[in-house]
This record gives C-alpha cells, structure tokens and sequence, in this order.
C-alpha cells in the first residue's frame, strides 16, 4: 500500500476541532472496511493515512462529532 | 481481537466461521444458539461492525420467497432463467423454501421489512416472472441488529484478521485455518473442527472502468479469498462461467437500483427515451440487452425519473442516499445532476463474481456442504454463495449443517464441553450410503435414533 508521508489532498477528511480523538475515540479507524484511517501521533486526531477508499462512507456515518467528511474526488466535471 | 488474548497464536475453536459481512454472523449466530457450550469464532479482516458488502445496510431483500406472493419452485425457475441455465437448483430450491421462516426471524431481530396495510409483507415484482423484492424501510440496521446478536450469544469475535489458508489434516480433513493480522501481520493459527466459510464474492477481478482499483462494485475486501482456500483445500468451484456485470450510475460504481426506482415507476431508457430493457432484474438476457443498446448507436443508457413526481423522486433518494452505496447522493450533488432534471447515464461494472445475483462460487449441495475431501467428511461449509444475496441462507444453511451431533473425543483438540444439539439424523441426507462412514469415522457421532 502507498504510505501518505506527506500532506496531500485526500479523499476523506477530518475537522480536526471537532475530532475526539485524544479523548480516547477511535471509531472511524475501527469501523472502516478497508482500514485506511489513522490516528496521528502527531496531532492527537484521526487521518486518512491510505488513500484507498471505498467510498462506502460507515467513518462519517458513525462518527459521534460529525467530524469526518467523504469527497469524491475522482472522474466529477 | 474482542476477546482472544493477543499474542497468542494458537486458537482452538469448534466452529470457525471466516467472513463476517452478512452470511457469517448469521451462521455463528446460528452456531452459538443450537449449541450454547460450542466454542465459536468468527474471524473478520475489517470489522464485523461494518463490514462486507452490505456495511451501510441494504434497502430491500431481492430474493424473499413469501408464502402468497411466490413459491420455491417458482422462485428457483426465475433464478436458473436469469443464469442462464448455469446454476445448481437443489441449494437454490432449499433457499427458497426456507426463507419465509428466516424473513420473520429477521424481523423478530428489529430488521423492519416492509408492510401493506393489510399487515401483509409488501413484496415487489422486479424479476421476470414472479415477485421477490421485499423493501426494507430500516434497511441500515441490518449490521446493527445481527451485531447485537453476536454479542448477546457471546460469538468471540476476531477482527481484522484475514484467513491466508485452510488446515487440512494427514487424511484431508479440514481441520482450521491459517490467518494474518491485517495490521501487525501476526500470524494466527485456528485450530477447528468445523469450518463456515463466508468470505464473500469476489469482487475486484476486474477494473472498474474509472481505472480505481478500490472502486469496485463489490465491496473491496471481497477479493476471492475464500474461492481460492476452498480449491486449495480440495472443494469444487461452480458456475463461474455465470460471472456478474451489473448496471451502474456512470462513474459512480454503485448499483444503478432500478430494483429500488423500478417499483415507483423509474426505468432503464435508451438515448431516445425509450424502454429497450424487458426486465430490470439481473439476469443474462437483460445485460446483453444492455450491451447490445450501448453497441447499437441507440446509447448511452439511462435511468429515467425525471417524470416522476419530486416526492416520490424524494422518497428514492431517501432509500438510494442512505444505504449501500450512500456517497451515491454526494457524486449527484458534485455532479450537479438530479434524476429531478434529467435522466442519469447509466454504464456497466467491470466484471466480477457473485455480487449477489449469479449462483457461483464453491460449489454446495443442498446442505451447504462443499466437495472438499467428501470420501472422509463435508467438513467446510460454504455459506457464502448466496443466491441474490443477503442473510436467510446461511441460517437456513446452518440449520442443515447442525443437523448431527458433534461430539469431541479424546483425539479432539478442543477442551471445551460436548456440543449439545438436539437434534434428530432423520432429517441428515441418506442420498449416499457412505455418509453413516464418514461421519462416525470422525470425531462426530450421529443420533442413535
Ligand atoms: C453495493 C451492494 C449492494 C447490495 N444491495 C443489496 C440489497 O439491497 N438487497 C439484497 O438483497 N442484496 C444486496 N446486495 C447483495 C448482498 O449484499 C450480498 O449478496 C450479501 O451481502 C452477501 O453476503 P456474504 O456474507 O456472502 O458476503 P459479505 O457480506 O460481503 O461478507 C464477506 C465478508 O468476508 C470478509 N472476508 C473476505 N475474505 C476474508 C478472509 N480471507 N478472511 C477473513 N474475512 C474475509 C469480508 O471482509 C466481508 O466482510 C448488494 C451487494 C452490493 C455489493
Ligand atoms: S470517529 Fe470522529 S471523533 Fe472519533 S476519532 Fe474518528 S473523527 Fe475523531
Ligand atoms: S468511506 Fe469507507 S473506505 Fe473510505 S475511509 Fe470511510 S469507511 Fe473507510
């Protein structure tokens, strides 16, 4: 799998203001089918590390805060 | 891992069920309530909470067999017409007969499927000849309500494992599974007397014409897994010349749900606004109909609502922006299209196999038994291989497999107590004589009855 190191533009993002992550919460990692999510050592919160998405959207769904957000980047006029 | 303590890299279980989308929990569900002292697993490698190809939960049930609506024979008639003739009716025929008692299962776990006014179930006529789609108002609670089962009946649940390999013993019985930790790569070894494999279809054969490997139509992690340790392990594949192209939203590889638009009075149009389509259910005929229009000059298809009234275009969105494929909504949404304004440019799936329509994959008699290693004992059980998809068969399938007695001998592996099923042999298929052989040669006791 394509490891992100470096910021890019992905599909599934994360209002980190709103993300409770350092509060214990991990249910978008847990839930997604194709585990591409993370919690970043960095900022306490979580990420999409693998941009691998199946666009099935349980991460937003299921997120307590409302903070994850599914784009659909690809083949849109 | 719920409750398998890490580290450990030998699990003894009697039943391993592997996949856990729709079919698994169902037969370890199953497992667990006809023998409460069995140790169970189930081993998923994304999250039984959402997983599988129904992870956002389906909007309607397309193979219901209601008493009053359709028969088995009627039902198992219309599925060997869509395949073309390449399917093997008798687990049809056993599905069909056994899901009006599933359906009400179901609905007893909170699954609503849908009412007339009479209190009568509202199916659908979508197929051919007979009527089987059953809507299913709270279709997004499916994983919800068959979670919550697992963990009343205590089903150990091992996440994020995938299963690389079945064990097979000197004499080539099945006897467990190899599996790799999704994320730390660890190895599992489960050591088990039966094995229920329901690791899906698979899905990701070929290329989505958007050239995204992870956009499949079938969810991503179906990716054959379970056809390919079943042929290793000595089981038979079948049908797969009946592989599955479906019609989709063009760009978006979603289902195109006609099954859905169809019975508010949507439907599948040529460029010029005309039905070309006799049937929008699945079947062979209809996808060359498909591909002879988008071949003929007549082309691109579409799906046609925008004669429909705004409400009840708002009802479908209501269903199709909610469940299965709900980023189905937000591609319109970018897009700027509106099945209000215009009809939407349909196109095809890449090719794959069984998503929910084709009768292939590991070949099963009408017990769920695979032809793995049959001389000595129908020990994997192919649940998967659901006809149009979703839970009833595997329950109707465990039922079938649970039917003998499982006792452990000393030789036996496990320390857990005897299995308690009480259950009768007279219903345990004699069609072969060698079938008393196989299983008293094996740890498993029939019934003295
Ligand atoms: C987008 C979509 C929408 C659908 N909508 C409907 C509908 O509305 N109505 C309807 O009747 N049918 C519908 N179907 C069909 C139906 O959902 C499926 O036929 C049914 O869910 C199949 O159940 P299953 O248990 O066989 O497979 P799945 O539910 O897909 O489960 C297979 C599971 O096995 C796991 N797995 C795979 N390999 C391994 C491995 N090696 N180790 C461990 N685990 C593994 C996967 O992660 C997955 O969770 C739909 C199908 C799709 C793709
Ligand atoms: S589910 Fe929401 S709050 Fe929880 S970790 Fe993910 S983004 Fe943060
Ligand atoms: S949309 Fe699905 S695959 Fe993509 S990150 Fe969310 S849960 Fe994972």
């Amino acid at each position: 799998m394509p490891i992100a190191h470096t910021p890019t533009a992905v599909p599934v993002v994360v209002d980190e203001a709103k993300c409770i992550a350092d509060k214990g919460c991990t249910v978008c990692v847990d839930v997604c089918p194709l585990d591409v999510l993370r919690i970043s050592d960095l900022t306490g919160k979580a990420y999409m590390k693998y941009d691998e998405c199946w666009y099935c959207m349980p991460c937003e769904t299921d997120c307590p805060t409302g903070a994850v957000t599914v784009n659909i980047p690809y083949l849109l006029r | 891992m719920d409750e398998i303590k890490s580290g450990l890299t030998e699990v003894v279980c009697d039943i391993l069920v592997i996949g856990g989308g729709t079919a698994g929990p169902m037969a370890a569900y199953k497992a667990k309530r006809h023998s409460p002292g069995a140790r169970v697993v189930l081993l998923e490698k994304a999250n039984v909470k959402r997983s599988g190809a129904i992870a956002m939960g389906m909007d309607g049930l397309n193979n219901a067999v209601v008493p009053g609506y359709a028969t088995p024979e009627q039902y198992t008639k219309e599925i060997t017409i869509a395949n073309d003739g390449i399917c093997d009716q008798a687990p049809v025929y056993k599905y069909a007969s056994r899901c009006f008692e599933i359906i009400q299962e179901l609905d007893g776990f909170g699954i609503k499927f849908q009412k007339n006014e009479n209190g009568d179930f509202d199916v659908k006529k979508v197929h051919h000849l007979g009527s089987y789609v059953l809507p299913m108002p709270n279709g997004d609670t499916v994983k919800k309500a068959l979670y919550r089962q697992l963990r009343r009946e205590k089903v150990l649940i091992s996440n994020r494992y995938m299963a690389t390999r079945l064990l097979t013993g000197r004499d080539g019985q099945i006897a467990g599974a190899i599996a790799v930790n999704t994320r730390s790569a660890e190895f599992l070894v489960l050591r088990a007397r039966t094995v229920i494999l329901c690791a899906g279809a698979a899905g990701r054969l070929g290329l989505p014409q958007s050239g995204y490997l992870w956009g499949t139509y079938e969810n991503a992690t179906n990716s054959g897994d379970g056809y390919a340790m079943a042929y290793h392990a000595g089981a038979a594949l079948a049908n797969l010349e009946c592989y599955q192209i479906n019609p989709l939203i063009k760009d978006y590889n979603g289902p195109a749900c006609a099954y859905v638009a169809g019975p508010f009075g949507a439907y599948t149009t040529n460029s010029e606004g005309n039905r070309f389509i006799e049937c929008d259910y699945w079947s062979g005929q209809m996808m060359q109909e498909f591909y002879n229009e988008l071949q003929s000059g007549k082309g691109p298809v579409f799906l046609k609502l925008n004669h429909l009234h705004s409400d009840t275009i708002g009802k479908i969105e209501a269903v199709l922006h909610q469940v299965e494929r709900p980023s189905r909504g937000r591609f319109h949404e970018n897009r700027g299209t509106n099945y209000r304004e215009r009809m939407i440019e349909m196109h095809i799936s890449e090719i794959g196999f069984c998503s929910g329509h084709s009768a292939s994959g590991v070949y099963v008699d009408e017990f769920a038994r695979t032809r793995c290693q049959v001389s000595m004992r129908p020990a994997i059980w192919q649940a998967s291989r659901t006809i149009t998809c979703s839970a009833p068969s595997p329950t109707e399938r465990w039922r079938a497999s649970t039917r003998r007695k499982l006792q452990p001998t000393s030789t036996s592996p496990t320390t857990t107590p005897p299995m308690s099923c009480a259950s009768s042999n007279a219903c345990w298929p004699r069609h072969d004589g060698r079938m008393a052989f196989r299983l008293t040669s094996l740890n498993t006791r029939r019934d003295a009855s």
